[in-house]
């Protein structure tokens, strides 16, 4: 096996604060006497992911994803444990490895709030050291995969968040990096945008080869992008695999719609599965996964079928049940 | 060597675009560098007339002249405007750009880390209040009778060494961003006594004097080129001072660094 792009043994990051106790007085006792209140943000991780994946790094709130991120991406000193990103240690901040990965926060920016997009462009020109003719056919190539080419002389802070978090990639990857970090760079973003942003990180990955780690709270940009997804849970890795896997692993049902082509019986449905949803002539089933075929047969045997979907469970659900499940125990 | 001379080039290039953008943003608001330009004018007029006010009814003040002691302030205001123009605003807005997590992404970056906070802001405002500074110098030296050449070059070195002194005490402050993020009422502080120690340091009592020489050196910032100018700056004083300026970089670069180290981010 090919050595990996990232990776990362016993990883940890402890954060130290402080409690304050509310109110006049409470600020007073605080400046005399302080509990220290130590949080593990990462506990312990460990993975690899090798050159050109498109991994999902999924997590609730607090998870420890961010922080991960922020360890290889070289802005966190960690408290414990090794980590390598294209065979440099991310946090001794070498320029040589500073030129091969980007790190993109959809809450933080790296732009000229008050300027055209092309000057910061023109910054990270110089700061990368790109030449004239890359610069101008990275920049070219980028700003036509966006649809941004009209607005790279519009200030930033006109730019509505859809074209500014475009604006962002073309900033970070104007120096071609071999590694993309990015954290939520769909927040907030309508859902014609989060597509565009979606379309162009599944093309530039397949065409660049980058490889490129995700976080998102939107299923839709993991499920449309990561083949492989790894979920952390209160600092530390419960799952690392396929999300079709997942899904597999963790549901015991899978979804029946059926349509019918009059109407159809409570009483004569609740033999089949536990029923979701019903209206007059539709009705949403979850079956044990092992019956699924034999009931579906059965269904369009017995009642008045029009259409009939067996799917696996949404995502989402699956993940969130993942997140409560695994406050307590691993999966893997 | 070679790659030397190209980070150096780098830098500078890098250099000249952030404070391309900065002078962009700043030309945003005439208004803004109008009000700017009076207001700092406005100071320096007032301490002018205040000084004149005072020679007015004394020729001298602690053994110095009406032109030595113009000169202590005139230079004095001329490193300040310096340190303004070249790394001061840079270096205050660390605070913030902690607090609001932005130097998260500097950090990501193929330069110096010290380098893009320090010196991305180039303030074309106070670059307009430079030939006003010069002018007062020439005005000071025009009392004063021609100095020798080792008096120019001693004037002329001490004025680096308070550059080079001021760097070490603003990036110490900065640094402790990084340990307590409201350092803010530091700077006031330095502030504070940058424009306390624009007088000749024998206005002070000998203990103030010793106390801003040797532990808060703000009079080695902002005195010693006059003294050297005037002569009245011994060798042995002038090379502590020369020893301690290139410690003092050395001692709070290398916390800056540590403190890189313990920079905790703010949550996203």
């Amino acid at each position: 096996m090919a050595t990996p792009v990232i990776s990362v043994h016993r990883l940890k990051k402890t954060y130290t604060s402080y409690r304050k106790p509310a109110g006049f007085w409470g600020s007073v006792k605080s400046l005399v006497h302080r509990q220290t209140i130590e949080t593990d943000a990462v506990k312990s991780m460990d993975f690899t992911i090798q050159k050109g994946e498109f991994v999902g790094f999924l997590g609730p709130n607090g998870a420890g994803k961010t922080t991960t991120l922020k360890m290889l991406s070289g802005i966190l000193y960690p408290t414990y444990g090794e980590a390598t990103v294209l065979g440099f240690t991310p946090w001794e901040r070498k320029a040589a490895f500073q030129k091969r990965f980007a790190i993109v926060m959809g809450q933080k920016s790296q732009l000229w709030w008050d300027l055209p997009a092309m000057e910061s462009f023109l910054l990270n020109k110089e700061i990368y050291e790109i030449g004239d003719k890359e610069f101008e056919k990275n920049l070219k190539e980028l700003t036509s995969l966006l649809q941004i080419e009209n607005l790279l002389d519009v200030p930033v802070r006109k730019l509505s968040l859809g074209e500014r978090m475009k604006a962002e990639l073309v900033a970070s990857l104007l120096h071609k990096p071999e590694v993309l970090f990015l954290d939520e760079p769909t927040i907030g973003l309508d859902a014609t945008s989060q597509l565009a942003i979606r379309d162009f990180l599944r093309r530039y990955n397949e065409k660049a080869k980058t490889t490129i780690l995700l976080t998102s709270h939107y299923m839709e940009d993991v499920q449309a992008l990561c083949k492989r997804v790894i979920i952390i849970n209160k600092g530390e890795k419960v799952y690392d695999g396929a999300l079709e896997e997942l899904v597999r692993k963790t549901s015991d049902h899978k979804v029946l719609t059926v349509t019918f082509t009059s109407p159809v019986e409570r009483s004569a449905l609740s033999s089949f599965g536990t029923i979701v949803e019903q209206q007059a002539q539709r009705v949403v089933l979850h079956v044990p996964r092992e019956q699924s075929k034999r009931v579906a047969a059965t269904l369009l045997t017995d009642l008045p079928v029009d259409d009939l979907l067996i799917d696996e469970p949404d995502v989402e659900d699956v993940i969130r049940k993942v997140y409560r499940e695994t406050g307590k125990v691993a999966i893997v | 060597m070679k790659l030397l001379g190209s980070d150096i080039r780098r830098y500078a290039r890098v250099w000249y675009r952030s404070i391309t953008l900065h002078f962009g943003v700043l030309t945003s608001s005439r208004a803004d560098f109008l009000f700017f330009f009076a207001g700092k004018v406005l100071r320096m007029a007032f301490f002018l007339v205040f000084f004149l006010a005072l020679f007015s009814i004394t020729p001298m003040i602690a053994g110095y002249t009406k032109g030595e002691v113009l000169l202590f302030f005139a230079t004095m205001n001329m490193i300040d405007v310096l340190v303004q123009l070249l790394w001061y605003r840079g270096l205050t807005i660390l605070p913030n750009m902690v607090k609001r997590g932005d130097f998260d992404l500097i950090l990501t970056k193929p330069i110096s880390p010290l380098f893009q906070v320090a010196f991305h802001v180039f303030d074309f405002f106070d670059l307009a209040t430079v030939p006003v500074a010069l002018g007062i110098i020439a005005y000071a030296f025009s009392f004063l009778p021609a100095l020798t050449a080792m008096q120019w070059v001693g004037y002329v070195v001490f004025v680096f060494i308070g550059l080079f002194l001021a760097f070490a005490v603003n990036l110490f402050l900065a640094s402790l961003t990084f340990y307590a993020v409201e350092s803010a009422n530091l700077w006031w502080m330095y502030r504070d006594l940058i424009y306390v120690a624009r007088f000749p340091p024998e206005v002070f009592p000998n203990g103030v004097r010793i106390v801003f020489t040797y532990v808060i050196p703000i009079l080695m910032i902002v005195s010693f080129s006059t003294k050297a100018a005037l002569g009245r700056l011994s060798p042995g004083v002038a090379l502590y001072a020369i020893v301690l300026t290139f410690l003092a970089l050395f001692a709070t670069v290398r916390f800056w660094k540590r403190g890189l180290q313990a920079y905790q981010s703010a949550s996203s």
